[in-house]
């Protein structure tokens, strides 16, 4: 009868451990920065909104069995293609993913891991809804993606064409 | 017959579910289970599988029972003492994992055998873990992408159908067959689901070979999650997770009431859980 006690001992102490909070450890190298960093989104202070222009426009859609839906507009901030920005349209949205990047890229298909001249926009912010994200200068990139980088999985693209 | 229900018993009993054959009243049984998922692939909400950095998931885990009446109330438990998620060359977490306790009670002994069970999940795993203070943005992402926990409190019944047969002159072989249904009720947002298990146990009755019991088993959870529903959590511990998996087990005796397994399976059919064969060693004992 003591082993049986002993069983649910082990059941009682699991519950008594179970405000230690699980361990992280961190096993990523030196950081070879292969992510363009995209700007700060103070970059964007002192812009004149009035000399917007747009640049691309296109649809999100869902890529393995994800949701992916809704518009994206990238825009030209300054007017003359300095400073771009990509704008994300009230019915956006795409499914709640660990880790979800948002990513510009010439790239059609991320495969499981950023490269070298994507550009790492930042977290998504919210899983639906309007939000905006600075790019920097334009460097011919027209397809953006939602990302879930710790598993390397595309949530949701976009293919942005010329606005007409 | 006697002889055969104990054998029944000592196998069924390294499984995570007392099942069909509850213990006797000052009966106990104890095991200790390692087990390991390795993988590049995972199971998207679609049900397709998609590729993934590598991926590992070890697990060492307990399961007790213990017959406080005989044949009207079995209390189990089961937990994960310690679990770790590594994303290889990202990160990894480990930790405790969460805890079950249940209850089953034999409802039929004959000419079958059926018994019900309700078991209760403790959330002690870590559902949201973090990077250390100070650590950068991508950090804490990968870390709250490897929980070691679900994060709520979840109650199961399942009603479970025992037979075993043969042991006869014109068919000597012993067989033990079982089948469960049962309903899983999860809380903080995860959705509800079925769960089933069908196992098939064969013995050989020649000297030597009659220590080990060959297992068959299929084993699914069917979450009631929409796929956008099932999109939370790639490591088996998200909502909607889904699977149908077939699965081997060899079972040994080594001494009295002392013995040892080896598993393997694999989901066909799976959403939310990494793509994977499941490696599973244990040792139990009971007395």
């Amino acid at each position: 009868m003591r082993v049986a006690h002993a069983v649910f001992a082990l059941g009682v102490l699991a519950v008594a451990a179970a405000g230690c909070g699980a361990r992280f450890v961190d096993e990523r190298g030196p950081r070879d920065l292969a992510v363009a960093p995209a700007p700060e989104a103070g970059d964007l202070a002192g812009v004149d909104a009035g000399a917007e222009r747009l640049i691309a426009v296109g649809r999100f859609e869902g890529r393995a069995g994800h949701v992916g839906r809704g518009g994206a507009r990238l825009v030209s901030l300054d007017g003359a293609g300095g400073r771009l920005a990509l704008r994300l349209d009230d019915d956006f949205e795409a499914s709640p993913v660990p880790g979800p990047v948002v990513v510009l890229t010439a790239r059609e298909a991320l495969g499981t891991a950023l490269l070298p001249g994507d550009r790492a926009l930042g977290t998504l912010a919210a899983p639906r809804g309007a939000q905006e994200y600075p790019v920097g200068a334009d460097g011919g990139e027209r397809v953006a993606f939602i990302f879930c980088q710790p598993f390397g999985v595309e949530v949701a693209r976009v293919l942005l064409e010329a606005a007409p | 017959m006697r002889a055969a229900v104990v054998a029944v018993l000592v196998v069924l009993s390294g499984v995570a579910h007392a099942g069909a054959w509850t213990r006797d009243a000052g009966h106990h049984y104890l095991s200790l289970t390692y087990q390991r998922i390795a993988t590049s692939t995972l199971f998207a909400p679609d049900f397709s599988k998609v590729a993934i950095p590598p991926y590992e998931q070890h697990q060492l885990g307990f399961y007790g029972e213990v017959g406080i009446v005989s044949r009207w109330l079995t209390a189990t438990v089961e937990g994960t003492l310690y679990r770790k998620n590594r994303l290889v060359g990202q990160g990894a977490t480990d930790g405790l994992g969460d805890l079950r306790l249940g209850a089953w009670t034999g409802l039929v002994t004959q000419p079958v055998r059926l018994a019900l069970g309700v078991t209760v999940g403790i959330p002690t795993g870590d559902a949201r873990p973090s990077a250390p203070a100070g650590a950068d943005e991508e950090a804490q992402l990968i870390a709250r992408s490897l929980p070691t926990g679900d994060g709520e409190v979840d109650v199961e019944g399942r009603l479970a159908l025992g037979y075993s047969f043969g042991r006869a002159r014109r068919w000597p072989v012993e067989h033990y067959l079982v089948v469960e249904a049962g309903y899983w009720l999860r809380t903080a947002g995860f959705a509800d689901a079925f769960v089933w298990r069908a196992e098939l146990g064969t013995r050989l009755p020649w000297r030597f070979v009659e220590r080990f019991w060959w297992i068959w088993r299929f084993t699914g959870v069917e979450s009631f999650a929409s796929s956008t529903e099932a999109a939370r959590n790639a490591t088996g511990l998200g909502n909607g997770v889904t699977f149908i998996a077939p699965g081997v087990e060899v079972y040994g005796r080594i001494w009295r009431g002392v013995g040892a397994s080896f598993a393997l399976d694999s989901a066909l059919r799976a959403r939310s859980v990494p793509a994977g064969l499941n490696v599973r060693v244990a040792v139990s004992w009971q007395w």
